[in-house]
């Protein structure tokens, strides 16, 4: 057996799982699976949110180790489903470690929805928020409006800044202000609902879930980070909600 | 209440392709999440309790996420997160940084309670379906 090769498969499976926003335990339980396929003595695998430490040792091998450190995350649920599948395989040994690494990437490269359907998501999932929490169909289409606004700023962002603090915070800062705006002139809109319902797809309710699930499994170390990682992004989106909201009021002063 | 169970669906669904979800999964992550705010919106009628009506729907939303882990061979997560993202307090965690921003001690303060509380109900929620599936499938 080829252990340095089923070695990088499974860092390289564990990385994909990290960064697609996985949850520790599952990461370090599929990179053990892999690795304990080899019928080596010690397998060790570390995961936090930041970064994946693992080693494999016998003593009939020169023991291997590696680090691997996991700068950008998000949600990519296809991604954690066909890594699953692959090691799934390697487990039960359809699939060889070498041929595992080409299928990990390639679908690391694969991207099920075009850039078209995911505009038309984050305007539709703006406006069922409005209306999830409470709102009228105005409230509904001023959201949306809200998320034309949002793709626009995301597509010029796109490969000129990349950091997500400043992207979120134009884009609440662009919510607040186009919001305050539209209920100044439609009847019946309420600011409150819609701001809060546009602001959905930016908020951290899922890093702030898995904080108190990953604390809950005993991965106190991911837990606090993605604590933290929750409050940097909240205080990105409030920082913008704020100076639009008060940019707002100013220009409203100074014309009134 | 209609409404707002249908814009669920909708925002739940969507949710669901913003997390790449794969498209044969779509609409049954967004029953999904109609069906957890559905009885949300009906213990916050008779309990008016945030934390508790967030409890009973997680506690669903799980229940039915692994049904549906079962019978398509995915991971969970594949419908809890999609599913439980309108219970989420996302907007908490923005109102807590708000406060902090305009220095309101006491909002900060209640909203920071509110906040780990609900995070919290839903993690527990998602705890105790896992572990009672976990026990069910060792039999």
């Amino acid at each position: 057996m080829n252990y340095k090769s089923l070695f990088r498969t499974a860092m390289l499976a564990g990385e994909i799982m990290a960064q697609s926003g996985a949850e520790t335990y599952r990461v370090e339980d599929t990179m053990v699976r892999i690795l304990k396929t080899s019928n080596c003595q010690a397998v060790e695998v570390y995961a936090t949110t930041t970064g994946i430490v693992a080693t494999l040792s016998d003593p009939s091998i020169e023991s291997i180790a590696g680090v691997k450190r996991i700068t950008n995350r998000s949600n990519n649920l296809s991604r954690i489903n066909e890594v699953n599948q692959i090691s799934r395989n390697i487990c039960d040994g359809k699939t060889t470690a070498e041929d595992a690494y080409t299928q990990l990437i390639s679908c690391t490269s694969s991207k099920i929805y075009s850039n078209r359907i995911l505009a038309l998501a984050t305007i539709i999932s703006m406006a069922g928020f409005a209306g999830l929490f409470g709102g009228s169909l105005l409230d509904g289409a001023v959201a949306a409006v809200n998320g034309i606004f949002i793709v626009i700023i995301a597509r010029l962002a796109e490969n000129r800044i990349n950091n997500t603090f400043l992207v979120d915070t134009a884009k609440s800062f662009a919510i607040a202000f186009i919001t305050m705006l539209s209920v100044q002139f439609i009847k019946d809109t309420h600011s409150g609902i819609i701001i809060i319902g546009s602001i959905m797809p930016l908020v951290p309710g899922i890093p702030i879930t898995n904080a108190i699930r990953d604390t809950l499994q005993g991965d106190y170390n991911s837990g606090t980070a993605r604590a933290v990682e929750a409050f940097v992004i909240s205080l990105g989106i409030a920082l913008g909600v704020g100076i639009g909201m008060g940019l707002f009021n100013l220009i409203e002063r100074m014309l009134l | 209440m209609i409404i707002q169970v249908i814009s669920a669906f909708f925002a739940t669904a969507a949710f669901a392709v913003l997390f790449f979800l794969p498209k044969k999964y779509i609409i049954q992550a967004g029953v999904t999440g109609s069906i957890g705010w559905f009885i949300y919106l009906i213990l916050m009628e008779i309990t008016s309790d945030k934390v508790w009506a967030t409890f009973a729907a997680t506690l669903i939303i799980a229940l039915t996420s692994h049904i549906l882990a079962r019978i398509y061979k995915t991971p969970v997560t594949m419908f809890l997160i999609p599913g439980v993202i309108a219970l989420v307090p996302g907007a908490g965690m923005f109102q807590i940084v708000q406060s902090i921003i305009e220095n309101e001690v006491d909002n900060t303060a209640y909203y920071f309670l509110q906040t780990l509380q609900m995070a919290g109900a839903i993690a527990l929620g998602i705890f105790i379906i896992d572990t009672f599936f976990r026990k069910v499938k060792k039999g």
